[in-house]
């Protein structure tokens, strides 16, 4: 790849990689580090990314991931418990907005399972491009998302009309 | 509590937009790219043009080393015929 190529890239999936890597981390600053990394790497080893084995955009989604990982364990923001065990309660949600209550909520999530869930519900991508991008096989990430929405379908659950009623006591 | 539907769910999830990019980041990478290249980096070169270069580098180290080459005893000659010409200045003449 050129530095023309690399620029065109940047212009097509920076955005994307910036979103991927600030909902995952939850941190401006984070998504920054990470999305400029993702494009100095390329820049400093363009052989590194060979069309042949795949399209652009898994392949710096996935630099993106390795570096938010990297990222949530030296801040000790990895969970240990083993994510297959992982069953979210519903959560107190107080007053605040419904956009930092799924900010939440997402982020509660363990690390596998909410980076699936971004790439799907937010970025759109196919499962096999997930697959490519967290190097795992389709059936992998089917039911790491499988659980993602689970254990959220019941941490918002407080958010469903009728359960939000008669916490708040509005019913008549 | 009864847990949300798909439908419900996806329409909770699409109220967390994510924050835009700041326009900076591209003059960051770009930018930041450039200086440690002076240091590190490197340029390809067709093969071709390669060549032509190292032999027209050859060409001018061997021109300069042939004009540059030390001075010998052969080099002074005497002088076959002497053709000596007076300068005077106008205060001679008076």
């Amino acid at each position: 790849m050129t530095e023309r190529d690399i620029r065109a890239a940047f212009h097509e999936h920076a955005r994307t990689v910036y979103r991927f890597a600030w909902r995952v981390t939850n941190s401006s600053a984070a998504a920054d580090d990470i999305t400029q990394e993702v494009f100095l790497s390329l820049l400093r080893q363009p052989d590194r990314f060979d069309p042949s084995r795949g399209p652009l955009r898994p392949f710096l989604l996935a630099i993106a991931r390795n570096l938010a990982l990297k990222k949530l364990r030296d801040g000790n923001r990895w969970d240990v418990l083993d994510e297959d065990r992982f069953v979210a309660a519903p959560m107190d949600f107080g007053r605040a907005e419904t956009a930092q209550l799924v900010a939440a909520a997402v982020n509660a999530l363990p690390p596998l399972q909410r980076e699936v869930l971004v790439l799907a519900e937010y970025e759109a991508l196919s499962l096999d491009e997930i697959a490519r991008t967290v190097e795992s096989e389709v059936g992998t990430v089917k039911a790491r998302l499988h659980r993602a929405r689970e254990n959220l379908r019941r941490m918002l659950a407080p958010l469903k009309e009728p359960n939000r009623r008669s916490i708040h006591g509005t019913v008549k | 509590m009864e847990p949300l539907n798909d439908q419900e769910l996806d329409q909770i999830l699409r109220e967390w937009q994510a924050r835009d990019m700041p326009a900076a980041l591209e003059r960051k990478v770009f930018g930041a790219h450039r200086w440690p290249w002076l240091l590190r980096g490197s340029i390809r070169v067709p093969v071709p043009v390669g060549i032509l270069m190292l032999l027209l580098l050859g060409l001018a180290a061997y021109s300069s080393f042939s004009i540059q080459r030390p001075v010998t005893l052969s080099d002074f000659q005497p002088v076959k015929q002497l053709e000596p010409r007076i300068i005077r200045t106008v205060y001679e003449n008076h």
